[in-house]
């Protein structure tokens, strides 16, 4: 971090001359990445002595507090340039992360038409393709030869979000086609565009989950993927680099929810209250705590049994987790299994069936290993084969369940995710020490 | 995807060697043909292969997974093989042959054009999780002193084979990287300009032996849709395109999901087929908990004479141990995910601990409060009540703790911070939260009513 250091000391003496060269070393993201540590004077300086397509470029990739700052400290009219010559998907999303004041201010820099527009992408509910999309794409009418095409799309490069895939549509904006520019540059100069588009069109309705554009994006490995109304009228366009971030945010999204956090929009570090980070842990752990208060009154039940050997209660903890380990492995698998969509099939039964099989191995060899342990440590054949045989019994149970449950919620048209975690392991908790005690009270005759 | 009744009509026509089947697959997504033949059985997917053209089945084979390609290839008779293969992207073959018995690639191989053969050979001996077994050599480049019209007409004539042809890599005649152009740039500038004064020189490119995670990390914070490849001495070897990226990333989702639910991670395939496969995997954490818990018991052991003489303490092990491990799960999610997003720096690192600990003591506080009123009002028990409470308000500090400091401090360790499963963290915390459990309410018991453990003390002497 020695450059750190130096660029900040030229900014400081407003030695330009030695910074610009340094500073045209380093990729835009790098830049923004620098900026994102420092102060907000220093952000806004070292942002002044940015070129403007560079500036344009670290704009981009900052979090939308630092945009605000920077928008509303540069002068007034390079600040509309900057605006105006971002990808409106990004102006939207800064738009969505501010508060009706700062919101009027940012859109104050805007003509009248771009900011309908904008209200228009708005609109759409951040996590769908709507919410996704950007406007700048390039549409062509289909009898467009490829030779007038090329010269267009050259003219219409700059704004374009992506230029790699040209969009065919009809005299009413329906996507017909889309053509990609290797198709393009590759087809003789004369052939028309509908002779050579394809017609199978990979699209999205822009009312569709975000993971749905991902998923269509990374199946087809496509570019850009466009977004379609209820008549297929082109709306806009998602591209490879937002599904990419789609895909990190869901994975993050799941692997919360899997571990009971309820998911809000930012997973922020630096902009969430310590309130917020637990306030949104404790739904889970509450349903839990209720849960285990159960699991508690079966202990109540038994409490003669117990009272009698109270040896028995040194294995609750193994019960208890063991279960409930398995039951996350399977809820864990399941998740991840829809999330990617390899998953074989959507069975219910089947699944379940298959992670039977699953558990009753686990469930036999850990109670074989249990038995072992609990007759070495307590020299009672019998208490061994109590803690064994509800192990097995357990494990086969927690598999299954923890399969049932994530396939449950997502037939029922829910994340599955949620159904994971916490729920699954307090369920198998309350069955788990009922079959335990069961075992014991039978076996040992109490 | 495909409607369900569209599959079953295109399973039947090329089931029956219909006519109508050679047009149809010719106008399916090869993705969508993928998913057909994963519904087909073994044997009779051949009969797919034989309908489409060879640059069809290249790309449809492209699509399956490398680990069910085999079967598929040993469906094919060699002659019919060969000819996929020469349509198929230099990458995709060395994933394939890399899954083959050597004997059988090294046969393939040598079918193959002479000048394909060199290539691939020198290919597969990159490792399969680096940048060098991962890329293609089907990349188009120019020299810096041609005019954009020659480039222009040198994508058109090497564009048919290019794996991307939106970046354009300027070398010098020994091949060594210069500068990168995109095909937006090249179609916008003046046609007698020359390369090198509309170039990038400042590129990002990486390492033959760079590992695949960090391949794609690195496509996806530049968003680029490839980047180049070079060696020691910036040679330029292949590019990685966006959508191995994408893949891989997905992989490594896979795997660090499954390793937080302390599954073990295979090498290659996501999903394991048979149900020994993937008990295996998930019976290591197992048995590492499994002895765990049995310290979680040797606590409660050690404290057996309190137990005995007040039962109504086993009560609360459940609510307190399966708080403990959710807080500590959490928090542990909440740090690996951190740090596969790279969103912890050294800088916020200490923050973000103090964070969790400050989230923990306020869970600690609520859900302590809300279960002593549990507590009292099910047993009527001043003192098991605040025993109960306590112990959880202190153990769920501790529990954020330690979801939060093991992983960072196995990456101090250089180990995996996933492999700091939830399993794992929660018997850990299991182990704390009992002991604090049996200290807080021995200790409280004994003060506020001393003669209630000396009796059992006595009685066990």
């Amino acid at each position: 971090m020695n450059e750190r250091e130096q660029i900040l000391g030229l900014l400081e003496d407003k030695n330009y001359e030695e910074l610009y060269p340094i500073l045209e070393q380093y990729h835009p993201v790098d830049i923004a990445q620098l900026m994102e540590e420092l102060s907000e004077n220093e952000s806004i300086n070292l942002f002044s002595a940015l070129e403007f397509d560079t500036a344009l470029q670290v704009l981009e990739e900052i979090d939308s507090r630092k945009k605000y700052l920077i928008l509303t400290s540069v002068e007034y009219n390079y600040a509309r340039k900057l605006i105006q010559e971002m990808s409106a998907d990004e102006v939207a999303d800064l738009l969505g992360d501010l508060k009706e004041e700062e919101k009027r201010q940012i859109l104050s820099l805007l003509e009248e038409t771009e900011q309908t527009d904008l209200i228009d992408l708005l609109s759409y509910e951040r996590n769908t393709a709507g919410g996704r999309m950007t406007t700048e794409y390039i549409a062509f009418p289909k009898e467009l030869k490829a030779k007038d095409a090329l010269n267009r799309l050259a003219e219409l490069a700059i704004d374009a979000e992506t230029i790699y895939y040209v969009y065919v549509v009809d005299s009413q904006g329906r996507l017909v086609g889309v053509v990609s520019l290797r198709d393009l540059i590759l087809a003789p100069e004369d052939t028309c565009i509908k002779d050579f588009m394809q017609t199978d069109v990979k699209k999205v309705n822009a009312l569709q989950e975000q993971e749905e554009v991902a998923k269509l994006i990374q199946k087809y490995g496509l570019l850009a993927l466009p977004v379609v109304d209820d008549d297929n009228v082109l709306l806009g366009i998602v591209t490879v680099d937002d599904a990419m971030i789609v895909v990190e945010e869901e994975t993050t999204e799941d692997i919360l929810k899997l571990a009971g956090s309820n998911v809000d929009e930012s997973i922020d570090l630096g902009q969430v209250s310590i309130w917020a980070r637990a306030k949104r842990r404790l739904p889970w752990i509450l349903i839990a705590i209720a849960g285990e208060i159960v699991s508690g009154r079966v202990i109540n039940d038994f409490s003669a049994a117990l009272q009698t050997i109270v040896t028995l209660s040194l294995f609750i903890p193994v019960i208890m987790d063991m279960g409930g380990n398995v039951g996350t492995q399977s809820a864990a698998i399941m998740v991840r299994g829809l999330a990617t969509g390899e998953l074989e099939s959507l069975s219910i039964a089947k699944n379940v069936l298959r992670e039977a099989a699953v558990g009753i191995i686990l469930g036999l060899l850990n109670g074989i290993l249990v038995a072992a342990i609990t007759y070495l440590w307590q020299g009672q054949v019998l208490l061994g084969l109590v803690v064994g045989i509800a192990m097995a019994f357990n494990l086969t149970l927690a598999a299954m369940l923890g399969t049932f449950f994530p396939l449950l919620w997502y037939k029922l048209g829910q994340d599955p995710a949620v159904a994971s975690g916490p729920l699954v392991t307090t369920f198998l908790d309350i069955l788990g020490l009922l079959v335990y005690f069961s075992t014991a009270t039978w076996i040992l005759g109490l | 995807m495909l409607p369900k009744k569209d599959v079953v009509l295109i399973k039947h026509f090329v089931l029956n060697k219909s006519d109508e089947a050679h047009k149809i697959l010719a106008n399916l997504h090869p993705a969508d043909i993928a998913q057909i033949l994963s519904e087909i059985k073994n044997g009779n997917k051949k009969l797919f292969f034989q309908m489409m053209t060879s640059s069809k089945a290249a790309e449809v084979l492209e699509e399956i997974e490398p680990h069910d390609r085999i079967s598929i290839i040993d469906e094919l008779t060699e002659a019919e093989t060969i000819k996929i293969l020469e349509n198929m992207s230099v990458d995709e073959i060395i994933d394939l042959f890399q899954q083959m018995p050597s004997a059988q690639a090294e046969s393939l191989l040598r079918k193959l054009p002479e000048e394909d053969y060199e290539e691939l050979k020198s290919l597969l001996r990159m490792a399969e999780d680096t940048a060098g077994g991962l890329m293609t050599t089907d990349y188009v480049y120019i020299f810096s002193d041609a005019t954009v019209n020659e480039a222009i007409s040198d994508v058109r004539q090497f564009g048919h084979k290019a794996e991307t042809i939106y970046y354009i890599y300027v070398v010098d005649k020994n091949k060594h990287l210069e500068g990168v152009l995109s095909l937006r740039e090249l179609i916008t500038a003046p046609r007698d300009k020359k390369i090198h004064e509309i170039m990038h020189t400042n590129i990002v490119s990486v390492h033959v032996d760079q590992d695949q995670e960090e391949v794609a990390k690195i496509i996806s914070k530049y968003s680029l849709l490839a980047v180049p490849v070079v060696n020691d001495s910036n040679r330029l070897l292949g590019i990685v395109t966006v959508d191995d990226a994408m893949e891989i990333i997905e992989e490594e989702d896979t795997e660090d999901i499954h390793r937080m639910a302390g599954i073990t991670p295979e090498e290659d395939v996501a999903f394991s087929k048979t149900i020994w496969g993937s008990s295996k995997n998930r019976l290591l954490w197992l048995v590492i908990c499994l002895i765990g818990n049995m310290f979680s018991g040797k606590v409660i052991d050690g404290f057996s004479h309190v137990l005995e003489s007040m039962v109504a303490l086993a009560f609360f092990i459940p609510v307190l141990m399966a708080t403990g491990g959710n807080v500590g799960t959490q928090s542990l999610a909440l740090t690996v995910r951190s740090m596969a997003t790279e969103k912890l720096s050294r800088k916020n690192v200490l923050i973000f601990i103090l964070g969790e600990t400050l989230a923990g003591l306020q869970l600690g506080i609520i859900c302590g409060g809300i279960v002593s009123v549990l507590a009292y009002l099910w047993q009527s028990n001043i003192q098991l009540s605040m025993a109960v409470g306590l112990s959880m308000g202190i153990s769920l500090i501790l529990a954020s703790l330690i979801g939060v400091l093991v992983p960072l401090i196995f990456r101090i360790f250089d180990i995996d911070p996933a492999v700091a499963s939830g399993p794992f963290i929660t018997t850990l915390v299991d182990i704390s939260t009992l002991a604090i459990y049996f200290t807080v309410s021995t200790y409280l018991i004994d003060v506020i009513s001393p003669d209630l453990v000396s009796t059992a003390k006595g009685v066990l002497a």
